[in-house]
């Protein structure tokens, strides 16, 4: 028996429920069903690879940003003190708190720069549409890490932390927050983007 | 687009990592078969996906009892000390009149979780095979995938006040070991969710006609 398997590079599954399809070029924006199971089978991307880039870039600069500038200005009697993501994370992490600490690290911190880098590398070799050094071994990454990812549910935490504290304290939403409101949609966008075109990138070029 | 056609079938599998499609679906349990585009191992179903999703579900559902027994939160803010429990959470916020954020907590800390126990365990036990059953168990499957991770609001707001309240001398804020738990629930839950395939319970639709 051979170990070698006959690719179909013109059909699709559906990832649901198996049925087959003929792959086609989805018009931009148009989602496509699965005619089985009534899950999406694809959706047409909105972005070029360029565009996709982009936002990758942004979505860098407003992480940045996030951890520089403080999330939260607290002042009681004039005592004011002011604090950013990772000052806060790493104050926790000295206490009792360290389980709690390295578990909010990872999914407000690690897990989204994380995926902000490997997208930043992948995305600038495909823009001149090379596929980058170790091409399988990223797509995999971001495969794995993208349900762990919590940018959104970080800034619903911070707001709901924030009037937690206002009723002991004067406590005001530092520039930090903003860079998170901008940076959690930006994160969806640029993690959950259909990553056929870059496969198809990768059979040409590999 | 349709055309009706199963790919065992076919004899085809797609490959979890890039969906390219490839014949070998029935040698692919005998012997290991790498994708052609990408070189990851293939594999028809999750490896173990029933046996592993119920293990999950089950231990996420034990150290729920704990998760809601021990208090997640020491405070000690002006003179005032207190241990405060999820549950205790939200009624303060209740209490204090700012119901939306209870509402919200309770959403994010209960509801979501008991969504999940519940809507795992039918996905879990149930053999329905109707079509429609199918399609909404489907349905449910990603709804589940998606409400997930909200659940952990409140491990990030017990981190975020504890750490805030460091900066400042007049109180003090400490995580208890009940959020340890309650994170460690949510963790369990979605992986449970995550290594269920769905495929499975249309197997079962094709073996049982």
């Amino acid at each position: 028996m051979s170990k070698e398997v006959r690719v179909y590079p013109e059909l699709m599954l559906c990832e649901h429920c198996d049925e087959v399809y003929v792959r086609q070029t989805m018009a931009q924006g148009a989602s496509y069903f699965c005619s089985r199971c009534g899950s999406r089978l694809g959706k047409g991307s909105l972005l070029s690879v360029g565009a996709w880039l982009a936002w990758t870039i942004t979505a860098a600069c407003l992480f940045i940003f996030a951890n520089t500038f403080p999330v939260a200005l607290i002042s009681f009697e004039g005592l004011q003190s002011e604090a950013t993501i990772w000052q806060c994370i790493s104050a926790l992490a000295q206490g009792p708190g360290t389980p709690t600490a390295i578990a909010a690290g990872f999914v407000i911190i690690g897990i989204p720069g994380f995926q902000i880098a490997l997208l930043l590398w992948l995305l600038s070799f495909a823009v001149a549409g090379k596929a980058c050094p170790y091409f399988v071994a990223i797509l995999r990454c971001l495969h794995f890490s993208r349900p762990w990812g919590m940018t959104e549910v970080f800034l619903l935490g911070v707001l709901v932390a924030i009037i937690k504290l206002s009723s002991y304290l004067h406590v005001l939403i530092g520039a930090g927050v903003l860079s998170v409101a901008l940076l959690a949609p930006l994160m969806v966008v640029i993690t959950t983007h259909d990553t056929d075109e870059l496969w198809q990138l990768f059979e040409r070029h590999p | 687009m349709p055309n009706g056609i199963r790919a065992d079938e076919l004899d085809l599998l797609s490959c979890s990592l890039c969906g390219m499609v490839c014949d070998g679906r029935s040698r692919c349990e005998i012997e290991t078969l790498y994708c052609m585009r990408c070189g990851s191992v293939l594999s028809l179903r999750k490896h173990n996906s029933h046996a592993r999703s119920t293990a999950y579900l089950l231990a996420a559902l034990v150290l729920y009892i704990p998760a809601n027994i021990y208090p997640v939160m020491y405070t000690k803010m002006l003179g005032n000390e207190a241990e405060s429990t999820i549950i205790g959470g939200i009624m303060e916020f209740w209490e204090s009149g700012s119901w939306d954020i209870a509402l919200l907590i309770f959403l994010a800390s209960v509801a979501v979780p008991c969504t999940k126990f519940i809507a795992m365990g039918f996905l879990l036990l149930n053999s329905t095979t109707t079509e429609h059953a199918m399609i909404s168990k489907t349905r449910l499957l990603k709804f589940v995938e998606g409400i997930g991770y909200w659940s952990m609001l409140d491990v990030l707001v017990v981190a975020i006040v504890a750490a805030l309240i460091q900066f400042n001398a007049l109180g003090v804020a400490e995580p208890r070991l009940g959020i340890v738990f309650f994170g460690s629930v949510v963790v369990l839950t979605m992986m449970s969710a995550l290594s269920f395939d769905g495929r499975l319970t249309w197997d079962r639709k094709v073996a049982h006609g």
